[in-house]
């Protein structure tokens, strides 16, 4: 599945409260402002509604940076 | 930055219920604002209570309540009871969510292999921690408790487990009736009905196991909005914040059909037809709301005969005019007509809710009348039913007598302005052959007099809102005298209608509230109980008496009350502070009222 790079950022910038044009792709989620793990419990269930999808315990533990979220997509 | 949605436009969309409404951004919202909120709400419990928060924040301003949160670490319920944080934080309510598995974790995952006695003993033991909390709670803070029940997980031994001998599912039903009577028997406790609200989404749609793995509270987002929504439902049964008055459309609402085309047996309602099973449903449903103290009222387009003919004519309808408190049909808009049922009742806009099926008049009733909550029925009368129940505005915490009279109340105020109407005014009070009873409040009076204080708008001096547990203060607090004026006249009992609470600060008495329900206003009660005060006052050996007037959109009715009692007036900008001393006491002629001691 495609993913489209600004609703992903989009969507991680409006729970972690930054402006999406502001974060990192690659940005591991310790050095993102805001992504800390109740944030990160909120991306992941916004991202499995949004996409449709339901990732494993292993990764959501695993997903560290927003490429990787959205890779997650090609492996679902 | 992301948020550009206004307040006021927040508001009115979650009182529309949008569907639209991004629950994010309106929790975002919400939370820079904080520091204006209303409602101080503890989460106590040992899951994990932060991601509970954006919903109860968001559900609560539906109900009109801005919150502010305070989150006990992790498994302290019982240590955050004594620490410092909470008593500056001073909760008007606190919110027990526990996992028994996380309470009890060794005797659950074996519970199969325990014996029978150690079942009922792990109940016991579980009671008593709750009930122990309960009372500290009660003991420590001046807060409603809102204590949530218990889940019952699959049991491992399947469909046997139901054949057991006190098995899982009935541990857990006999664990959930015992914390119903223990919350029950405990007047500033509520149950939290999670085993309820878990049902209502489906334990498949409500539980994800991952979140209890990775997070320590299994539940998904619709699981915790419904958590959200009760504890609303519960949150205005604790603030006492209902509102008073369902106003009811007719045609297409309470029976299918238009009755000046249909004709009063041509419309649908009453047994052997589907639509009609389906309407009479929903006129059962709505009368239930009388045993709550909820007025109802009719604001329909129709001929007015025409109406007074189906009811006639229809007397298998649930419904009867009867039942009303007041009616408004014609052909006038219906905002006009609700003002006008607002104004025969003598209540506020916002103690409304309307229901139509028709979207232009309930949009029209939300441009003119904002305050009004208006509800559009959905096209189907079979889900109306569900529609009324999700209304959290009708929500008590208890029903008092005073409730479940209250229809009664107000068809007695219609007989007795029908005796105003033909006389002078004083004869008026004279023929009401009114008998007062003015004391000290007990607990029996509890529940009462909070929902008074909470209720009162209009006849009410400085319009506190004390908690539960204030209010218990000023039953035991010898600083306080917490006074009652119970009423009865000749059309019947009007019940506990009047409260003032004096509070001695050195040699000063201070009248901190004063209040009466509207049902008692115009008949002098006012001045029966303030002679009681001022007979306290020169009994006491206090040198002043104080009063306070702060004025509200609402309590215009009061304005002038102490200057009339013979106080002096000081200016206090917001408010107007006031002094009688003792050489200035003068009582007022009020004997059409008999004073009775109970």
């Amino acid at each position: 599945m495609a993913v489209n790079m600004d609703d992903l950022l989009n969507l991680v910038g409006d729970i972690i409260e930054v402006d999406p044009s502001r974060i990192d792709l690659r940005l591991d989620r310790d050095d993102v402002p805001g992504w800390d793990s109740l944030a990160h419990l909120r991306i992941i269930t916004a991202f499995e509604a949004q996409y449709g999808v339901r990732l494993s315990m292993d990764q959501i533990a695993e997903i560290r940076t927003v490429e990787q979220l959205s890779r997650t997509l090609g492996e679902a | 930055m992301t948020t550009q949605m206004g307040f006021a436009e927040m508001m009115q969309s979650l009182h529309a219920g949008s569907a639209a409404l991004d629950y994010r951004k309106t929790g975002r919202l919400l939370r820079e604002m904080e520091a204006q909120a209303g409602v101080h709400v503890a989460l106590m419990g040992n899951v994990t209570l932060d991601l509970l928060t954006p919903f109860l924040r968001v559900e609560a301003a539906k109900v009109g309540q801005m919150s502010a949160f305070h989150v006990s670490p992790f498994g302290q319920y019982m240590q955050d009871l004594h620490g410092e944080a909470l008593q500056r934080f001073d909760p008007h309510v606190i919110v027990l969510l526990l996992s028994a598995q996380a309470m009890r974790p060794d005797a659950f995952e074996r519970f199969h292999q325990l014996s029978v006695e150690d079942r009922h003993r792990l109940r016991d033991d579980m009671m008593a921690e709750v009930e122990g909390w309960i009372d500290s709670a009660v003991m420590r803070t001046a807060a409603t408790l809102i204590v949530a029940n218990f889940p019952c997980p699959s049991s491992a031994l399947g469909v046997a487990d139901l054949s057991s001998d006190y098995g899982e599912r009935e541990f857990f039903l006999d664990l959930n009736l015992a914390l119903l009577r223990a919350v029950r028997a405990r007047p500033r406790a509520m149950m939290l009905d999670v085993v309820e609200a878990m049902g209502r989404v489906g334990t498949r749609q409500a539980v994800d196991r991952r979140m209890h793995y990775i997070a320590g509270l299994g539940w998904t987002d619709a699981m915790m909005r419904e958590f959200g929504a009760v504890f609303a439902h519960a949150l205005v049964g604790a603030l006492g914040a209902a509102r008073k008055c369902l106003v009811l459309d007719l045609d297409n609402s309470l029976w299918g059909g238009v009755v000046g085309e249909d004709g009063p047996h041509g419309i649908r309602v009453g047994r052997g037809d589907m639509v009609g099973e389906a309407f009479r449903a929903f006129q059962l449903r709505i009368k239930a709301l009388k045993e709550r103290g909820i007025l109802l009222a009719l604001c329909s387009k129709n001929n007015p005969e025409d109406v007074e003919e189906v009811f006639r004519l229809r007397d298998d309808m649930p419904l009867q005019l009867s039942d009303m408190a007041a009616t408004a049909i014609g052909w006038d808009s219906k905002y006009t007509g609700i003002g006008k049922i607002a104004r025969q009742l003598n209540i506020g806009l916002d103690a409304l809710v309307f229901l139509d099926d028709n979207a232009a008049e309930i949009a029209a009733v939300r441009q003119y009348c904002p305050d009004v909550h208006a509800v559009l029925l959905p096209p189907d009368p079979s889900d109306y039913v569900d529609i009324l129940d999700a209304l959290p505005w009708f929500e008590k915490s208890r029903l008092t007598a005073e409730d479940r009279a209250r229809t009664e109340h107000y068809a007695l105020a219609a007989g007795r302005d029908a005796l105003c109407a033909s006389c002078d005014p004083m004869d008026y009070l004279r023929g009401l052959d009114m008998r007062a009873a003015i004391r000290d409040a007990g607990p029996a009076d509890l529940l009462r007099v909070h929902q008074l204080f909470n209720k009162t708008n209009q006849f009410n001096l400085t319009t506190g809102r004390p908690t539960m547990g204030e209010v218990e203060a000023m039953m035991t607090d010898p600083a306080w005298q917490l006074i009652v004026a119970d009423l009865r006249d000749r059309f019947g009992q009007l019940g506990t209608v009047a409260i003032c609470a004096l509070r001695r600060e050195g040699a000063a008495l201070h009248i901190r509230h004063f209040l009466m329900s509207c049902r008692a206003m115009g008949r002098g009660l006012e001045h029966a109980v303030m002679n009681d005060v001022k007979r306290r006052f020169l009994e006491s050996d206090a040198a002043s008496l104080h009063g306070s007037h702060v004025p509200t959109a609402k309590n215009g009715p009061v304005r002038g009350f102490f200057d009339d009692q013979g106080f002096a007036a000081a200016d206090g900008g917001d408010r107007t502070d006031y002094a009688l001393c003792r050489a200035d006491v003068a009582f007022r002629d009020c004997d059409w009222i008999m004073l009775e001691t109970k």
